[in-house]
């Protein structure tokens, strides 16, 4: 691997790792929400799926 | 807005009414319900595709070799950090004529991840800097400019989240948001305007542009996966939040019917 090809991967490996943390971040919230919202509001619970 | 507000009545529309119709919860949470599985699959077909282009298939470049593989990613950072800038400029506005609810709680899941894809912008266009230029940073125009975006970014989500009173988060980083689109045609034109070490515009120039397809399309396609995924990341984070004050609204509601003596 060419010492370029190092700075592509690390760059690529950055958006990668940053945008999966943003997504799994997102769904976990989402998840916790919509469950203890069912737990509360079964109605809203149905809203949310 | 009060959490009391979450599960009250929708606002009268007035005008802009039609956008009203999306501040009802339940609405916008069916509507984007059934929306989410597909955004996401498409973005991440997209970005996938993208990538596998941009990585396996296009061209090296004559002068920069391998190296020009990071403009992928860097090039669509550096759109969405603006372009997401204006969308949260658009919410700003929105928020303070309409006082529409959404785009307050869109605004406040907007700039973090906006804050994010333009460090990304910045943390690549180091990478992309170091072997082409020599130098990991210099405090040219379109540097410093980007960097003030961050800044903004950052301030707009800390601001948001500084009151005790939610709308008074929400009223003050609208008027920081808006204040801060003054940077928007700096960090654009800011290679016009000064002698800098970034290169100008290549690809938005209004002549043709400067790029072969071999690359501009490639190009283009990372553009709208990560845009997809921009997208898909706010939305659910926005359904996340309704959800979570319609939570608090509840839990206060049940919490002054346990207060109220039998």
């Amino acid at each position: 691997m060419t010492p370029h090809l190092w700075f592509v991967t690390v760059a690529w490996m950055l958006a990668g790792i940053v945008f999966a943390a943003l997504a799994v971040a997102a769904a976990l919230r989402h998840r916790a929400a919509e469950a203890r919202l069912k737990v509360l509001d079964p109605r809203a619970g149905r809203d949310a799926a | 807005m009060p959490p009391t507000q979450a599960i009250g009545p929708t606002p009268s529309p007035g005008r802009g009414g039609s956008l009203h119709r999306f501040a009802n919860p339940g609405r916008f949470l069916r509507l984007t319900g059934r929306l989410m599985p597909w955004l996401w699959t498409l973005a991440i077909a997209v970005t996938a595709a993208g990538a596998a282009w941009a990585l396996l298939f296009s061209p090296a470049d004559w002068q920069q070799g391998e190296t020009v593989r990071i403009m992928y990613v860097h090039v669509p950072m550096a759109w969405l950090a603006m372009g997401g800038y204006l969308g949260l400029g658009i919410l700003s506005l929105m928020s303070l004529i309409w006082r529409h609810p959404l785009a307050d709680l869109t605004a406040r899941e907007l700039s973090p991840v906006g804050a994010a894809v333009t460090a990304l912008c910045l943390a690549t266009g180091s990478l992309w800097g170091k072997p082409m230029w020599g130098t990991w940073w210099v405090w040219d125009a379109r540097l410093t400019s980007v960097l003030v975006l961050f800044f903004l970014w950052l301030g707009h989500a800390a601001l948001v989240r500084a009151f005790d009173d939610p709308e008074r988060g929400a009223r003050a980083g609208a008027i920081l948001a808006l204040v801060g689109l003054v940077n928007l045609p700096i960090v654009k034109f800011s290679v016009d305007w000064w002698n800098t070490l970034h290169q100008p515009a290549s690809v938005t120039r209004v002549a043709a542009p400067g790029m072969h397809v071999d690359m501009l399309y490639p190009l283009l396609t990372c553009a709208l996966g990560f845009t997809l995924l921009f997208a898909a990341v706010v939305l659910a984070r926005t359904r996340a939040a309704v959800m979570e004050r319609r939570i608090r609204a509840l839990e206060t509601a049940r919490a002054r019917r346990l207060d109220v003596p039998a």
